[in-house]
């Protein structure tokens, strides 16, 4: 064996303990590690780090969140990403896989058992306490699905090395396994980091799994013949892991629901979706049991699908993983499964776990108790203790509390031998530590068998913390690389195949929800962008620019957004104020309608429709979300102002590109459209406004301001070469066919957003809309010379201000017809009625 | 001897504004017993559903799902049923000489033969705690005594003596520990302390919801809705089955208890629950008739 050449990796291998990774029997390297030092050739300290800021930059350009928790200044994923992959060789893999199908091969015969006859229980396998009494035994879904059908979709394992060599299962994941998306963002991550390496060294696909998991995704197997809608239910934007969901989902192509966007009726659950309801049948979801069905489950709950567990109980839907499948998420089963193994399967575990000691039998609660300092204690549901006000965790607890609190309820808690796991080499400094690392696995049903995902989500723990590693409390995360043997073929499910996207044409759904975020992505994304292209305007003024030499007038302008700040900046005399309030509506995020405002909420609208973003097309969102305000913006200098101001319009620009450029023109990107149109239009009618409501001409805001507001000043130069006159300049932005910017081109993009919506969504009313709007478009057809020519005379009444007046009404009401037609289903969210206490009956009342 | 009663339970939600789509699940159908069995029953859904279903749940009560999907501004749902009560068919208490205390000891024995049968019904449950004050409550009286079935009675007494009905003090989610603090509640608060109390030693005990018969004033005709939805408690005792205990009336329930179902507390057998979408304001208006048929009798 060929040794690594790399000082890095000498330097490593050299600390390096015997339970690290790197490390097999007899202290030699181990083979798979070996490969992989060869193939990542000489890492000195710049390179690593070169690694490590190419890592983080494509990290985070993924997956920002743009912080929804009001003051939360949390990171926005709970790890960061090490560049350094686990390696493991596809030999071992086969073995560890095995043990994986084994567990959940037996984990779905308990989980069946527990949710209905609970035979396990009556014949002394399980103690009753273990069971009836844990928080994740809803008794609301025992016996809601006959025991075949009772089975786990998706089971997430972690899995550890112990000081033996072999492997040890650390905790099972069976309600809602996290971790999946991260997984697959890594590996594309450091695909791209890698690619090379990874190639020459055959590291096995991920994406014979997620194609099992998409098409085949039916995890009631039987459910029924033919086309399974599939959605994806996410607690929400809100939700720490929202990124991960919407990135799943993205990939999967299923569509994003929020429990919002459900119905159940006549025991079907229904998609509120833009062409009305449409039959769901299968539900991958990440929201918690109780969570599910407000119902039946927890009332409080506003995630859930009001009647969700009856539609499961008729067999008309599906949920993976079935409801009450949380009640296996209990590490005081441990010490019982090996002699169910022993029974049910007739076999012996093959990936054994920690010795695990319940305390709600005696002998085991006295050994427990015996043995405090050596063990690690936790609760049978991972539940922390409360404590007056406060909730601790057990490791937190000092012993003798802790020991009270196993007393008084000893069923609580389990005990859990401390073991070591393994280290791998982590990133730090420019340098290689070992770190103890946890993998947490994936294991997706095929039916009839289980398929095992060929890599995991590697978790490092602090150093010197490796018995706490399954708490990941701000940790590191790393790809995990299986090495095959042979040439693995390029695959992956961001790139369709033909016949696939031939056989499933349903997918790609728009929830209103959805659609409402993209409108509302379109039109903040275009005021922002207006507002930002106004403002450079008036600082061109301001920087005494030559072309737009009346600049301040402009802040006449009627704009509802910023009307109250302009009015005052107008008010005053002081050329300094003036600039200080047009800083302040730049930069400032305290200004209601600002451009920092518009570009947050752009931000949050984009977000809360991430999967329908391309990764290219996130990258730019991310840019303008992040353009944040300078904290000190009234001493921002001018010329860099003029520059942040330059690189936003550049950026919206780049959005604007790849909204019209890469995205099909699906139902949702209709929407998109429509809300910058609409937007546009709106800003547009704004803007003329006070041009044709001055008392004279001297005090209307500049034309040439106008024009370059509105991109269109060198169209003008080049068509007529003279200075701007009223009709010529109304005609160019209000009525000139052939150019794209003018105000009868948006009407036309409107309408023609409008037909397509009223074809695909089977809504005539929306036909209605666009007819009225085709109206506008013929009235500007009519007007002929003398009208525009009678725009000069100001005082002259014309026929155009009176258009502009009807055409302001009309996209004004057309945003609220589009809410009534389109996104009415959204938000509407069932709550309790109120239950009657029992006014109790008195016999003395009566005797 | 049976006794034979018609029970007509109506509830009714009005609303300010339309509700487009309701969803409910009720409990307000007898469950068959030894000592009760049902003649005959109808629930009646205003406006009228389409989708309904009749299920039985993890206790093995009857629950009643429907749903409502056309806009509406008033619910009803009466549900109107004729039962036999056979008195005579429930465990005969005073036969029981068992001490509590061993049964109490039983209940932590994993080796106990009716374990599955009993233990879950000395758990915590989503309303009750099991707080360390109202164990000392219960355990002062229990201490006195030693046969299970005395025991459980006085303590019933006990509550009965200490607390005075008042439909003001508390609120449908009052912790038992304030309504033990104010010694004050209606049916469903003395129930649920006493459950908590028996529970708390180690007596396994279930929450029965029902109806009890009342009588009218002496002369007086009896009013239309007088009578209400009642809750009470059963203790579970070895080889005998299930005792009911009435601590609102301090009587053991024999020939006027009318039974529904039981859980672990009120939330497992709330009689009326649902969501609906829109609404706004909300009212709930209950009226109860218990009524003794004329053909009850005592042969």
């Amino acid at each position: 064996m060929r040794q690594a050449p790399s000082t890095q990796w000498d330097n490593y291998l050299a600390q390096a303990q015997s339970t690290d990774e790197c490390l097999g029997p007899y202290g030699r390297p181990r083979q798979s590690w070996s490969r992989l030092f060869t193939a990542m050739g000489e890492l000195d300290a710049n390179r690593l780090r070169e690694l490590d800021k190419t890592a983080k930059r494509l990290f985070h350009d993924n997956g920002a969140t743009f912080h929804m928790h009001a003051g939360d200044d949390a990171p926005d994923r709970p790890w960061e990403l090490d560049p350094i992959p686990v390696v493991l060789d596809a030999r071992e893999w086969r073995d560890i896989s095995c043990g994986l199908r084994q567990r959940v091969r037996l984990l779905n015969r308990i989980l069946a058992d527990l949710m209905g006859p609970q035979t396990l229980i009556r014949e002394r396998l399980l103690p009753p306490d273990l069971i009836l009494r844990h928080p994740g035994f809803l008794r609301a879904c025992s016996g809601s699905l006959p025991p075949e059908r009772m089975r786990l979709a998706l089971y997430g394992a972690d899995i550890a090395r112990g000081p033996s060599g072999r492997m040890w299962v650390v905790r099972d994941r069976t309600s809602t396994p996290p971790g999946l998306g991260y997984a697959l963002e890594n590996r594309t991550i450091l695909a791209q980091l890698f690619p090379r390496e990874f190639r020459d060294l055959h590291v096995e696909r991920l994406s014979q799994t997620f194609r099992a998991l998409r098409d085949g995704f039916n995890p009631a197997g039987d459910l029924r013949e033919g086309f399974n809608r599939v959605v994806f239910l996410t607690p929400g934007p809100y939700s720490r892991s929202y990124f991960e969901h919407a990135y799943l989902a993205a990939y999967l192509g299923y569509t994003l629901v929020q429990g919002d966007d459900l119905l159940v009726r006549d025991g079907r659950v229904w998609l509120k979706s833009l062409s009305g309801l449409q039959p769901v049948h299968v539900i991958l979801r990440h929201v918690h049991d109780e969570f599910c069905d407000p119902l039946e489950l927890r009332g409080d709950s506003q995630l859930g699908v009001p009647g969700l567990l009856e539609a499961v109980r008729r067999g008309n839907v599906a949920l993976a993983n079935p409801l009450g499948s949380q009640v296996l998420e209990n590490p005081g089963l441990y010490p019982f499964i090996p002699r169910i193994a022993e029974k049910w399967l007739g076999e012996d575990l093959q990936l054994p776990h920690a010795a695990s000691w319940w305390c709600g039998q005696k002998p085991e609660r006295d050994y427990v108790l015996q043995h405090m300092d050596e063990l690690f204690i936790k609760t049978y549901d991972r539940s922390p203790i409360r404590i007056g006000d406060d909730v601790v965790y057990p490791p937190f607890l000092a012993s003798t509390e802790l020991r009270e609190h196993i007393e008084r309820e000893p069923w609580r808690f389990v005990g859990q031998e401390r073991l070591s796991f393994s280290t791998v080499p982590v990133l730090s400094g420019g340098q290689l530590e070992p770190r103890a690392v946890t993998l947490r696995t994936f294991t997706a049903y095929e039916g009839p068998e289980y398929r095992v995902l060929p890599g995991a989500l590697a978790c490092c723990g602090e150093p010197k913390q490796s018995d706490l590693v399954d708490r990941l409390a701000g940790g590191i995360c790393k790809d995990t690389w299986i090495l095959g043997e042979n040439q693995q073929t390029f695959d992956s499910l961001w790139v369709e195949r033909q016949e696939e996207t031939r056989q499933r044409p349903l997918i790609g759904l728009y929830t209103s929800t959805a659609a409402e975020n993209l409108f509302w992505s379109g039109r903040y994304a275009e005021r922002a962008s207006s507002l930002v292209r106004t403002i450079r305007g008036l600082l061109r003024e301001e920087d005494q620019d030559d072309f737009a030499p009346h600049g301040r007038d402009m802040l006449h302008c009627d704009t509802r957004l910023w009307q109250g700040l302009l009015d005052q900046a107008a008010a005053s005399s002081d050329e300094q104020a003036t600039l200080s309030t047009i800083r302040d509506i730049a930069l400032s995020s305290e200004v209601e309608g600002g451009v920092s405002a518009n570009i947050t909420a752009f931000a949050r609208s984009a977000f809360f429709v991430r999967e329908n973003w391309s990764n290219d097309t996130w990258r730019v969102i991310t840019r303008i979300g992040e353009s944040s305000p300078e904290e000190d913006h009234q001493h921002t200098d001018l010329r860099k102002l003029q520059d942040q101001l330059d690189d936003l319009i550049i950026l919206f620009q780049a959005f604007a590109g790849q909204c019209s450029d890469s995205m099909s023109r699906t139902d949702g990107w209709q929407f998109l459209d429509l809300g910058r149109q609409v937007e546009r239009g709106q800003m547009m009618l704004t803007l003329l406004h006070p041009v044709l409501e001055a008392d004279d001409v001297e005090q209307a805001p500049p034309l040439e301001a106008m024009l370059e507001i509105h991109e269109n000043l060198i169209t003008y130069r080049r068509a007529y070469r003279t200075t701007p006159d009223l009709p010529t300049v109304m005609h160019l932005l209000l009525a000139e066919p052939s150019n794209p910017t003018s105000f009868r081109s948006i009407l036309i993009h409107i309408s023609s957003r409008l037909r397509h919506l009223a074809r695909s969504t089977h809504r005539p009313a929306t036909d209605v809309l666009a007819s009225e709007v085709t109206t506008l478009v013929n009235r500007l057809d009519a007007f002929g010379d003398d009208n525009w020519n009678a725009l000069t005379h100001l005082e002259e009444a014309t026929s155009i201000p009176s258009f502009l007046q009807d055409a302001k009404e009309t996209l004004l009401s057309l945003g609220s017809e589009l809410s009534h037609l389109h996104f009415k289903h959204a938000g509407q969210r069932a709550r309790a009625l109120p239950t009657i206490r029992i006014p109790s009956p008195h016999l003395e009342d009566g005797e | 001897m049976s006794v034979r009663y018609i029970v007509r339970h109506e509830t009714l939600y009005s609303y300010e504004d339309l509700v487009p789509q309701a969803q409910t699940e009720a409990r307000v159908q007898p469950r068959d017993m030894p000592w009760q069995r049902e003649l005959s029953g109808e629930v009646t859904l205003r406006p009228a559903s389409n989708d309904r279903r009749e299920r039985v749940d993890f206790f093995g009560n009857r629950v009643l799902y429907y749903s409502v999907q056309e806009s509406h501004t008033e619910a009803t749902i009466i549900s109107e049923f004729e039962v036999e009560l056979l008195p005579e068919q429930r465990p005969v208490a005073t036969s029981c000489t068992l001490n509590w205390r061993d049964l109490a000891r039983e209940t932590n024995n994993p080796h106990a033969t009716w374990l599955f049968e009993a233990r879950p019904w000395i758990y915590e449950s989503p309303l009750l705690d099991l707080e360390a004050k109202i164990h000392r409550y219960a355990r002062e009286v229990l201490s006195g005594f030693d046969a299970l079935i005395p025991a459980c009675a006085a303590l019933m007494t006990r509550i009965f003596d200490d607390f005075t009905y008042d439909a003001e003090a508390t609120e449908v989610d009052t912790p038992v520990d304030d309504a033990l603090e104010q010694k004050a509640g209606v049916c469903q608060d003395f129930a649920h302390v006493m459950l908590s109390g028996l529970r708390s030693n180690c007596i396994p005990c279930r929450y029965v919801s029902g109806y009890l018969e009342t009588l009218p004033p002496l002369g007086q005709e009896k009013l239309v809705g007088a009578d209400a939805t009642h809750a009470w408690v059963s203790v579970f005792v070895p080889e005998l089955g299930w005792v009911d205990f009435d601590p609102t009336n301090n009587l053991l329930p024999y020939d006027q208890h009318i039974t529904l179902g039981w859980g672990r507390d009120f939330s497992d057998v709330i009689p009326v629950k649902g969501l609906v979408v829109g609404g706004d304001r909300q009212r709930i208006d209950v009226q109860v008739d218990v009524l003794k048929s004329d053909q009850s009798s005592t042969t």
